[in-house]
């Protein structure tokens, strides 16, 4: 798997130091699932983590911390590592990582696809995450993505199938991380549905009907 | 075996109390003949204790071992806790849960990957993540299928990988203020860069080209990444 589009240093740094939400840290791991050179940077700023945490101030632990932790010990072997991963049809299909996965294996032969309108189909992946909404989505191929924009940050990692837009050429394990309100118009590859991560800041909640439908339709 | 390791442990523990203060012992200089003799592998000669450690409550889930790490770390994860705002109990719940996970883990810690050190601190911060922001913490999953697998390590990986996670540690002292006070506002206090912008009242990209230049540094350093 050739991959030419990498995690912004700025993403990295977020998703290593713990401070990047649920959401969006699905589309950094989905990324890192995929791409050997990020994971090595990845690598390196959990040893900063280490470096900091190693030379932090000790704080003194009340008496009884050490035995509370032996009390809640399972003393058998090391009881995680050899779990049987579900042989799910669809992420062999599209090769989609565990990580996104572990989101919706409940069907593990079809994937419970919706609507979105002019073919394109999304599964929403439910986290505990208010800031931020991940989706699973399907473009069928040769499709031309109206030009559209999003508030803040979106992250989008492809699975299978790719796309072009003006910032380039998009393909399995590539990840696309965009800011404000750029626009842009994806033009999915003519051989083959694009299947990809997205995520997008929360929508706002609009009250109001009328307004949310007038809501762009890519306007996820 | 596990004898071997608990009296290599109680001896190095006696080097870490002394300097309990001051900044903890990187490196301590064991006799790789003389462990190699008593039939440690070769991965436990060459790390330092804390990896010992974390092999020998992995290996013959060894308790003394354990306390070991617990008595290093857990202080130091407590404090780091509190960094963030968290009071003393919380604080305390983090440091259960992380070494609960310690023990359930420790078999997957792989030495040619990661210092004891950073491994610690991921476990660290996961629990943080799950006890105190309540969110799952998604990470990529080497035995997944579709996990795409880095190229095999040489038997020698071990050595490189230790060798540089010491460098890494010293370089991180080394950095230029401002560069170190992002990594630390972003590693103590969870802080997105954005934040960080903001607490410190600078652009964003200033904030941005700090982390750039830090990235830059360590790239130039370790190579390859």
């Amino acid at each position: 798997m050739k991959i030419t589009h990498h995690l912004s240093e700025e993403l990295l740094l977020d998703y290593s130091s713990g401070a990047l939400s649920e959401g969006w840290s699905i589309a950094v791991a989905a990324h890192l699932s995929k791409c050997s050179h990020c994971r090595a940077l990845h690598a390196k700023l959990e040893e900063v983590g280490g470096a900091l945490l190693t030379d932090s101030a000790p704080e003194g632990l009340s008496y009884d911390i050490f035995e509370n932790v032996l009390n809640r010990l399972d003393e058998g072997g090391a009881s995680v590592g050899n779990e049987v991963r579900k042989n799910i049809e669809w992420a062999r299909r599209y090769g989609i990582p565990a990580v996104v996965t572990d989101y919706l294996a409940a069907d593990t032969k079809k994937l419970p696809w919706k609507s979105l309108g002019l073919g394109v189909s999304q599964v929403v992946l439910e986290t505990k995450d208010t800031t931020a909404t991940a989706r699973l989505l399907k473009i069928p191929a040769g499709k031309k993505v109206p030009h559209h924009s999003h508030n803040g940050r979106e992250l989008t990692v492809i699975f299978s199938g790719g796309f072009t837009d003006e910032t380039g050429n998009y393909g399995p394990g590539d990840i696309q991380e965009i800011h404000g309100n750029a626009e842009h118009q994806p033009w999915v590859r003519e051989e083959e549905d694009c299947i990809c991560l997205a995520v997008t800041e929360a929508p706002l909640k609009f009250s109001n009907v009328a307004v949310r439908l007038a809501q762009p339709l890519i306007g996820i | 075996m596990s004898v071997d390791v608990d009296t290599i442990s109680e001896r190095q523990n006696s080097v870490s109390k002394r300097s309990q203060v001051g900044k903890p012992p990187f490196s301590v200089t064991v006799s790789k003949e003389g462990l190699m003799e008593v039939g440690l592998k070769v991965e436990s000669v060459y790390r330092d204790e804390q990896s010992r450690w974390i092999v020998a409550v992995a290996e013959s889930r060894d308790k003394k071992a354990f306390k070991q790490l617990f008595n290093h770390f857990a202080p130091r994860i407590k404090g780091f806790c509190q960094n963030n705002g968290s009071t003393s109990d919380r604080a305390e719940e983090v440091v259960q849960e992380a070494f609960v996970n310690i023990w359930r883990k420790a078999n997957l810690f792989d030495p040619k990957k990661a210092s004891a050190g950073a491994w610690i601190f991921a476990i660290a911060r996961n629990a943080r993540i799950d006890l105190i922001r309540k969110e799952n913490r998604p990470e990529a999953d080497t035995t997944d299928p579709f996990f795409e697998q880095n190229e095999p390590e040489s038997p020698l990986a071990v050595l490189e990988a230790e060798r540089k996670s010491k460098l890494l540690r010293d370089f991180v002292r080394d950095l230029p203020a401002e560069q170190q006070q992002v990594l630390k506002l972003a590693f103590f206090e969870e802080k997105p860069h954005s934040e960080v912008a903001e607490e410190l009242g600078i652009p964003l990209g200033t904030v941005k080209s700090r982390i750039r230049l830090a990235f830059k540094r360590i790239r130039s350093e370790f190579g390859e990444i």
